[in-house]
């Protein structure tokens, strides 16, 4: 049950955030100068 | 304050043991375990550590995990939802695998028995103390590279006598350790095990693929930072290394493991090499820019390409370098423990050598009784350095067993096969007849440190065979011919010391002095004054796929299994041809028990 709460509920959460972009802008090459990010 | 460091559960699991702040002891548990990489958690070697140091459990104060298994489940989460879904198998197995970590704490405190502290640090903060708190630096810039810790897969810090901090990083899934495993993986060796094959793989190569890689399979900014195409890798899901779009662009499948290796994938391992090198530097050039240090420590499983390390030094970027002896996951727990000691009870700094030979040893009296109790023949000593040197100089391969084992991935004298560089089928005998490895597999040089500048175009001392320099011209051969493609390199004679000169004229030093190592000063003397060669070949203590020898047991089982002629233990020498016909083991049945790595 456990691992079928998590699937569930993460896919859908990534289906939410691919129609934002959230995760998908982060794996693609950006036109930004540096990929480095502060601690 | 008694600090042990743990890291365990992923690859190569170690402990180790810091006392109000001074390292005493380091092991890592493949030793114990025979089971090269071994990432289960390490009992015999927290066993050997206290049984060594007269400590009980109720007397550490701490124990330090190397790294976080909190921000490591958010990670497997976070991957999961990336790659959703394609992870759907692997993400309970890693959830599963990650529950357990998750538990570390109950888990050490019912199988251990341990009461006290247990405290989590972030991998690649151990990382970077490993390498700065022990560095001769007071004041240095800190570059960690690997795989992956939690989130971070690369961090630049800065160290201040006994403060770390880290001002910037790279994230997960973004990964340099990551991708050289992967082209690792195309190449057919084995991850996290397989890297050092393909770095000694890509001088037989040329760098064609250079472009490629940089075009479509990596975006490296002129700061070095950079990030993966992530079309290309499947690490993200947990399924493979690459995709199949991967093998599309390289236009060629994966090479079968244990297959002929074709001049192709040599010049993959050249291209992939260029490119690791090429973001390596940028990184270099933009950690002396932003922290305005020119001393630099270096840890993390890439710290440990040292043709890179190397080139980087020699580039003189830095002025001073300093990498981690144990820069995979093993120093991990040194470094953990460090950092604990240093926030509980400050940290004493000798900013002096750091001693990689920390485990276990064994002396004369146990040597003998083992050689007794098994009937083996042996004789002991006048000078075990005098004998040793003539069996070399008359080309004998020597197993080498004396003092403390070493800690960390490299033989470093202590645990070593030891052979005559000048005779020019040493490589290929040792490495067919002693390793059962690849034939092309070159062999590290150890050379008296007063002697280096001689032989090797390196003017810094290299006492942990982490620096790769280029044979002084004056010991190449004429005429350097330098039309053979692939393995046919091998055929060349290249240099006066042919054993452990690689087909690029290259070699993985490491130098010794009197103080470092004793015993290895007075034999590379003694063959010295003999050959007027300060040089032997120095390779771990094992056959493929077996972690380097540990105890007598261990040594005299590696010597019965393959051709080494005579083995130096301690004060006694025992001779391959004194023992009994039924006594060796002439198949090669047990090479089954050691996977391929």
């Amino acid at each position: 049950m456990k691992f079928l709460k998590y699937y569930f509920f993460y896919g859908i959460k990534k289906l939410v955030n691919k129609t934002l972009g959230k995760y998908k802008k982060e794996l693609v090459y950006s036109e930004n100068n540096s990929y480095w990010e502060k601690d | 304050m008694k600090v042990i460091g743990i890291s365990c559960f992923y690859h190569d699991s170690a402990v180790a043991y810091v006392k109000d702040g001074i390292l005493q002891a380091a092991v890592q548990e493949e030793r114990f375990s025979r089971i090269k990489h071994d990432p289960s958690f390490p009992f015999n070697s927290l066993g050997w550590i206290l049984d060594e140091n007269n400590l009980k459990l109720s007397d550490i104060d701490c124990i330090a995990f190397y790294e976080d298994p909190h921000l490591k489940l958010n990670r497997i989460k976070y991957s999961h939802v990336a790659s959703w879904p394609n992870s759907f198998i692997n993400y309970k197995r890693d959830l599963d695998s990650q529950n357990f970590k998750f538990n570390i704490k109950n888990f050490i405190r019912k199988k251990v028995g341990y009461k006290g502290e247990i405290e989590f640090n972030n991998h690649h903060l151990s990382h970077a103390a490993s390498a700065f708190l022990l560095s001769p630096f007071k004041r240095s810039a800190i570059l960690t590279i690997d795989g992956v810790g939690e989130f971070d897969t690369t961090t630049i810090g800065i160290g201040n006598n006994c403060d770390l901090e880290i001002i910037k990083k790279i994230k997960f899934p973004h990964s340099l350790g990551l991708l050289y495993s992967a082209f690792t993986y195309y190449c057919g060796f084995k991850i996290n095990s397989g890297e050092y094959k393909l770095m000694g793989l890509a001088p037989y190569g040329t760098p064609k693929y250079t472009n490629l890689i940089l075009e479509n399979i990596i975006d490296i900014k002129d700061d070095g930072s950079y990030r993966l195409n992530m079309k290309y890798f499947d690490h993200l899901s947990g399924r493979s290394a690459i995709t199949n779009s991967f093998e599309e662009l390289m236009a060629m499948k994966r090479r079968a493991p244990e297959s002929e290796i074709s001049e192709f994938y040599m010049d993959v391992a050249a291209s992939i090499q260029e490119v690791l090198e090429r973001c390596v530097f940028k990184i270099s050039k933009y950690v002396r820019n932003q922290t305005k240090i020119d001393k630099l420590c270096m840890a993390g499983g890439v710290a440990l390409n040292c043709v890179a390390n190397g080139k980087l030094l020699r580039s003189k970027i830095f002025k001073d370098i300093w990498i981690q002896p144990a820069s995979g996951d093993a120093g991990g727990a040194v470094g953990a423990a460090l950092l604990k000691s240093r926030q509980a009870s400050g940290l004493k700094r000798n900013f002096g050598f750091m001693n990689p030979y920390l485990g276990p040893e064994f002396n004369d009296n146990q040597i003998e009784n083992y050689l007794k109790q098994n009937k083996i023949p042996f004789r002991r000593s006048k000078n075990i350095y005098d004998e040793a040197s003539d069996l070399l100089k008359e080309g004998k391969i020597i197993g080498w067993f004396q003092g403390k084992s070493e800690f960390g991935p490299r033989a470093l004298g202590n645990r070593s096969i030891l052979g005559n560089p000048l005779i020019s089928t040493m490589q290929k005998d040792i490495n067919l007849r002693v390793k059962f490895r690849e034939s092309f597999r070159p062999f590290a040089p150890i050379i008296l440190e007063e002697k280096a500048k001689e032989w090797f175009e390196i003017d810094v001392p290299s006492p942990y065979m982490l620096l790769v320099a280029n044979v002084n011209e004056s010991k190449k051969l004429n005429p350097i011919i330098n039309d053979q493609k692939g393995f046919d390199k091998l055929k060349v004679l290249r240099s006066t010391i042919p054993g452990v000169t690689h087909v690029d004229y290259s070699a993985r030093i490491q130098t010794v002095n009197n103080s470092s190592n004793h015993d290895m000063y007075q034999l590379l003397k003694k063959f010295d004054e003999k050959t007027n060669c300060p040089v032997l070949i120095n390779t771990s203590f094992n056959v493929r796929g077996e972690p380097i020898v540990l105890t007598p047991e261990d040594a005299y089982q590696c010597f019965i299994r393959t051709k080494i002629h005579y083995l130096c233990i301690g004060s006694f020498i025992v001779n391959k041809s004194e023992i009994k016909d039924s006594e060796l083991i002439k198949n090669d049945d047990w090479l089954k028990k050691f996977p391929l790595d």
